[in-house]
């Protein structure tokens, strides 16, 4: 086996505060990447995809650490583990994020996988994207020129490129808390049912009026485009109405305007066109359950 | 080179390694527990998990310095050389050790598992579980090892 | 048929269990030799090219390379058991992207991995032959334009992309399918699928000065291995040693010589010893994968279901070079027709050629593809009839005196029995559910013979030391079962037996692990060399008492005077009394198996010798939106002839089932121009512990006459049903079944969109 340590790396830092983490990424330019929890990174650099001359450890920066309830959000930091995630006692609405959280590799890549490294990796089959898509999250990212916020569904510009410059961090992920009666979902389907790069995954988020109809809604896809994305043509066939089984599928008809899949090893453009609305609609039906119990 | 302290199984290291090293070849290599192995070098099987602060982790891509500071458990710290854990005595008893080479990593993941939730169902089982692949037992066996286990278990 | 001893069909412990779970078993990847060298090997990076210059010269020369050889230092060694045509690294021509041209040992195994980028190699590219199909085309390019030059046993017919083909033909088919009510033709296709041994290939290599090797190797067959060495490396056989370290994982594809004759040839170069260990891609890429297949049956069968007729072809592909395939292509014959009767056959099993990888033995080699094919069709000819499977399957099902495909008399025939007893605990009959459908299928076996031998010693303590050149890779064969078996006829408890296994300096000869051979035969070998003790323990004691030796009795220790207590010795007197040199020896070879060999043709398997029979039942749930196959129960109801030890017996048939529903549902090597695309375990897809359910067990039980105590094989034959059984239940559950495997979601979803 290949036995051996990642060569390239001549030097491994552990920052303890947010600006001597941007500092140090600073000097030492682009042969030196952000480590997270490294389950994705300590793969590449076994497969020598990437070869950094350096490490710079965000997980001993408390900042990145925080997970706490604010007013009517959920901030998450960037190098919160996707297992203190799935321990957490979120809010039921963000459901989501706690199920995709579940799915990300097995217990071990949960462990220490973290959600901004997840995020930064720009899979277009990350888990936990869809599912931040889905549920309106903000992403607050700083770096050398200062800090500033996106919309999730923003962070991905191309694939495998977020809008991160090359010494921004991923500091948090701020995930709102519905004020109405909200319910989300998440869907992912693979080759097989554990430790799954996924064929197609979704999510969805609905906030129901008063009177049961649809006031808000979010739809997250994974896996069938170069980055995540969001289904708007299907958010907005669901609004001001009462999300039952024909709404739900003619949602997730709508989700197929945004999806631009490819043939991959894993399956075809095809079959990742023709299982996503069902995807989506059973999530819209989860999602829309779960609402209507706190109506 | 870095220096990087690790409790291994209760005793304490201090080691130059180089700056990309990995913790299972630490600790294979250096410290010469072999018990814990390499089988896919990518986090993808299990053979290589090891407790860090009690975490089932994948060692193969867990940088050592990751660990600096840290306490990690290796299969050998499990029990003490004259009498065995309840998970290794199920295994042993189950019929859940074929070859064996997946079974250092199932006893740690397993320790967690039992270690965080007692009386684990079998889905739970199952789920907390999955990042272990065996390739000889068909996995029916070891599922009975960790109920076994649990039944014993003192948390 | 002997008696069985108290020690028999007891679940003991195995004698390896405290090692493996306090982590100091050691197994071949753990193993060192002081002063070793690490060694890699440079791989092609085409499929098919000549080679038109390999440069070394900036390998050589990197500060910590001790030695390198390319195919200019190895011309004359070349690999081949059944065909002689794999030289060991490529000289001219290479045949599989991966195939290895050049090997280093350094100080390290970085230093190695740099040393082989820096080889410099350059090619001229060939025509890539993909698939079977290609192969056999009129004008396809030969990949082995002078096979006929290579030696090859003579059994094996063989012609240009042709690697073997084996036929089977009894009674008059053409007969049978022109006065048939019905008849069905289908086509099948399998995907190569690999072993994944956790433990990849691995050894250690040393050569003293008096040119005598030491092989240290994970591996499945000492003797083999040392017969490989001795042969492709031109070393006399006494010259060479191996040593079996612990094993991770085998089921077959540690039978021939991998990386050992590399680390013996740096070994002598370097005068250090050796190391070499595969990577996970290595593995994945170049190592004896189970042939792919293309099966095409027609079935004969009259209006009320009797099966009248089948015929067919199964293709397999086997990759750039032999190795085991000639020989298993004669296994498709064998299984296409499963276990049931005929009044004609007329099969073919044809191993092909391609610019892949060649492919090896992976457990019940050659038999899931036929039985995927055989068992599918039976289900859509009981659809297509009205006939319920499980009694278009009962109806036609062998039993003792009937013929098998080559005209063998079968006996001890156990189908029926299991295949009820699987179906009863499936619950068949009972309506699954929406979306959910109940499945079988059914196969057989051989329990492969050819000769093992065993020593069994008394200690001066009086315990006993069994020395058996079996090899334990894992099924407990050896530290479970064989020590049952000896420990049993000794009047011992198992643990109290020390067991020194697989090395060819200190015990004898074995057939080695595989074809299910290995508690049958060695344990049988085993029990006759403790016998031979016994009756030296008894020869030495009576003398010295003063009776007749059948006076005696072996019991807690003594051996003493059935009728008179006192009259007695203690084993460790009888110890001393043999000077410390009681030995007792045993010997054993399965007797053949009489058939009509004029039923056969090219083939290496011709008949299955003690077979054992088994049948499966499976309930699974389809997702209508996605078409993902969910398996919710998976029986296996096998018989066993009469099990040694039942633990590790369910525990060879449950692993068998998941490997083979790994192959039914997850599994393939995906290739595109002779490129593994999914060369690791990310992308190559192992079943994990969710993806399937508890593995419930059956074991069945009809002695043979052939095995000691009656025992028949076990290890290989759960692999081979799952495929069809999961295909079967498919059917039931949504109307359709996928003709190609693995069983893909998107290949379900496909086949019910055309529905």
């Amino acid at each position: 086996m290949t036995a051996q340590a990642a060569t390239s790396v001549l030097g491994f830092h552990a920052p303890r505060t947010l600006s001597d983490a941007i500092d140090a990424k600073v000097s030492l330019g682009g042969d030196a990447a952000y480590l997270a929890g490294g389950t994705d990174l300590g793969v590449l650099l076994r497969r020598r995809r990437l070869a950094p001359a350096h490490l710079v450890s965000l997980t001993s920066v408390p900042d990145l650490q925080v997970m706490e309830r604010r007013a009517g959000e959920v901030v998450v930091g960037g190098t919160v583990t996707h297992r203190r995630i799935e321990d957490a006692d979120l809010p039921e609405p963000l459901r989501a994020l706690r199920e995709a959280c579940s799915t990300v590799g097995s217990v071990q890549t949960r462990n220490v996988g973290t959600i901004g490294g997840n995020l930064a990796n720009a899979s277009p089959a990350a888990d936990t994207a869809p599912a931040l898509v889905a549920l309106g999250a903000i992403v607050e990212v700083a770096g050398p020129d200062g800090e500033r916020s996106v919309p999730v569904e923003s962070f991905f510009t191309g694939y495998r490129t977020t809008m991160l410059g090359p010494s921004d961090l991923l500091v948090a992920v701020r995930i709102p808390v519905p004020a109405r009666a909200g319910g989300s979902a998440f869907e992912k389907l693979g080759r097989r049912k554990a430790m799954e790069i996924s064929i197609a995954c979704v999510a969805v988020r609905i906030e129901l009026a008063p009177d049961g109809t649809v006031a808000s809604a979010g739809i997250g896809l994974g896996s069938v485009a170069p980055t995540t994305v969001r289904a708007v043509e299907a958010e907005a066939s669901l609004l001001g109405a009462r999300p039952g089984p024909d709404e739900a599928r003619r949602a997730g008809l709508a989700a197929l305007e945004a999806c631009t899949p490819i043939d991959d090893v894993r399956a075809t453009a095809a079959y990742r066109r023709a299982v996503v609305p069902g995807l989506v609609a059973r999530a819209v039906e989860r999602a829309a359950t779960s609402a209507e119990l706190r109506r | 080179m870095i220096s990087v302290e690790l409790r291994v199984n209760g005793s304490d290291y201090r080691l130059d390694v180089p700056p990309g090293a990995y913790l299972l070849d630490v600790l294979r290599d250096r410290l010469g527990l072999l018990g814990t192995k390499e089988a896919c070098a990518e986090g993808e099987c299990g053979a290589c998990t090891v407790l860090l602060d009690g975490m089932a982790i994948d060692s193969c891509i867990l940088f050592a310095a990751q660990a600096n500071g840290r306490e990690v458990t290796t299969v050998e710290g499990l029990s003490s050389p004259q009498h065995l854990s309840a998970l290794q005595r199920a295994f042993a008893r189950a019929g859940a050790v074929q070859c064996g080479f997946c079974t250092p990593g199932f006893l740690v993941a397993a320790t967690e598992l039992l270690e965080r939730c007692a009386e684990p169902s079998e889905a739970e089982i199952r789920v907390g579980l999955a990042g272990n692949l065996c390739r000889c037992t068909g996995y029916t066996n070891i599922v009975a090892a960790v109920r076994a286990a649990a039944e014993e278990w003192e948390a | 048929m002997r008696t069985a001893p108290g020690t028999i069909g007891v679940s003991s412990g195995r004698l390896d269990a405290t090692a493996k779970v306090s982590g100091s078993f050691v197994y071949g990847v753990d193993a060192s030799r002081p002063g070793m060298l690490w060694a890699r090997l440079r791989r092609s990076d085409l499929p098919h090219a000549e080679i038109t210059r390999i440069d070394v010269t900036r390998a050589a020369e990197l500060p910590g390379v001790r030695a390198v050889i390319t195919g200019a230092d190895t011309a004359g060694c070349v690999a081949g058991r059944y065909v002689r045509d794999e030289p060991i690294l490529a000289a001219g021509r290479v045949r599989y992207r991966g195939e290895p041209l050049a090997a280093v040992a350094a100080d390290t195994e970085e230093i190695a991995e740099e040393a082989c980028r820096l080889i410099d190699v350059e090619y001229e590219p060939l025509p890539v032959v993909s698939s079977i199909a290609e192969a056999l085309a009129p004008d396809a390019p030969l990949i082995h334009p002078d096979w006929e030059s290579y030696w090859a046993m003579p059994a094996i017919r063989r012609e240009g992309n042709v690697l073997s083909r084996a036929s089977l033909r009894r009674g008059d088919a053409a007969a049978a399918f022109a006065t048939a009510d019905r008849v069905f033709e289908d086509r099948y296709e399998t995907a190569m699928v690999h072993q994944v041994s956790l433990e990849g290939r691995v050894a250690i290599a040393e050569v003293d000065g008096e040119g005598n090797v030491h092989v240290w190797s994970s591996h499945q067959y000492p003797f083999g291995l040392r017969r490989d060495i001795a042969d492709i490396l031109n070393i006399p056989l006494h010259k060479v040693r191996v040593t079996i370290t612990g094993v991770g994982g085998g089921f077959g594809g540690k039978l021939y010589a991998g990386v050992e004759p590399y680390c013996v040839l740096l070994a002598r170069a370097t005068g250090r010893p050796v190391k070499m260990v595969h990577t996970r891609e290595e593995e994945l890429t170049a190592t004896s994968p189970r042939m792919g297949s293309v099966v095409e049956v027609r079935t004969a069968v009259s209006a009320d279901g009797r099966f009248l007729a089948r015929e067919g072809t199964v293709f397999y592909e086997a990759g750039a070079y032999s190795e085991s395939s000639p020989g298993m292509a004669s296994v498709g014959p064998m299984i296409l027709p499963g276990p049931y009767r005929w009044e004609a056959l007329a099969i073919d099993g044809v191993a092909v050629y391609t610019n892949k990888a060649n492919c090896g033995s992976y457990r019940a080699p050659g038999a899931p593809q036929a039985a995927f094919a055989g068992e599918s069709q039976i289900d859509r000819i009981a659809a297509e009839l009205g006939i319920d499977p499980l009694e278009l399957r009962l109806m036609n099902a062998v039993e003792d005196g009937d013929l098998g495909p080559s005209g063998q008399v079968l006996e001890a025939v156990s189908i029926t029995e299991a295949l009820r007893r699987a179906a009863a605990r499936i619950g068949w009959g009972e309506p699954a559910g929406p979306n959910r459908g109940k499945g079988l299928a059914c196969s057989w076996w051989t329990t492969t013979g050819m000769p093992s031998s065993a020593y069994v010693q008394l200690n001066e303590d009086g315990t006993f030391v069994l020395f058996t050149g079996a090899t334990e890779i894992g099924t407990g064969a050896v530290t479970a079962g064989v020590a049952q078996m000896c420990a049993g006829e000794l009047g011992i408890d198992p643990c109290d037996l020390t067991v020194v296994s697989a090395d060819t300096e200190t015990t004898p000869y074995d057939f080695g692990a595989q074809g299910s051979r290995t508690t049958v035969q060695a344990g049988a070998a085993a029990v006759v060399a403790a016998a031979d003790l016994r009756a030296q323990m008894l020869e030495v004691a009576a003398e010295k008492l003063g009776c007749d030796p059948t006076d005696l009795v072996v019991a807690d220790g003594e051996i003493r005077h059935r009728d008179d207590p006192a009259l007695a010795l203690d084993v460790v007197d009888v110890a001393r009394l043999g000077r410390g040199g009681l030995l007792g020896r045993g010997s054993h070879e399965q007797p053949p198996t009489p058939f009509d060999e004029t039923t056969v043709e090219g083939a290496v398997v011709g008949v299955f010798h003690n077979p054992a029979f088994a049948a499966h039942a499976c309930e699974l749930e389809v997702d209508p939106v996605t078409g993902e196959v969910t398996v919710q129960r998976y029986v296996i109801a096998q018989d066993v002839g009469r099990v040694v030890n039942p633990l590790y017996a369910e525990g060879q048939m449950a692993g068998a089932v998941v490997q083979g529903l790994g192959q039914a549902l997850y599994e393939e090597l995906v290739y595109r121009d002779g490129e593994v695309l999914n060369p690791n375990l990310t992308d190559y897809k192992l079943p994990t512990i969710v993806d399937v359910p508890e593995i419930e067990t059956i074991l069945v039980e009809q002695p043979s006459s052939t095995g000691v105590y009656g025992t028949k094989g076990v290890g290989e034959q759960g692999i081979i049903a799952p495929p069809a059984c999961v295909n079967n239940a498919l059917r039931d559950a949504v109307g359709v079944q996928v003709a190609r495997l693995p069983i893909t979601a998107e290949r379900v979803w496909r086949e019910m969109q055309q529905e």
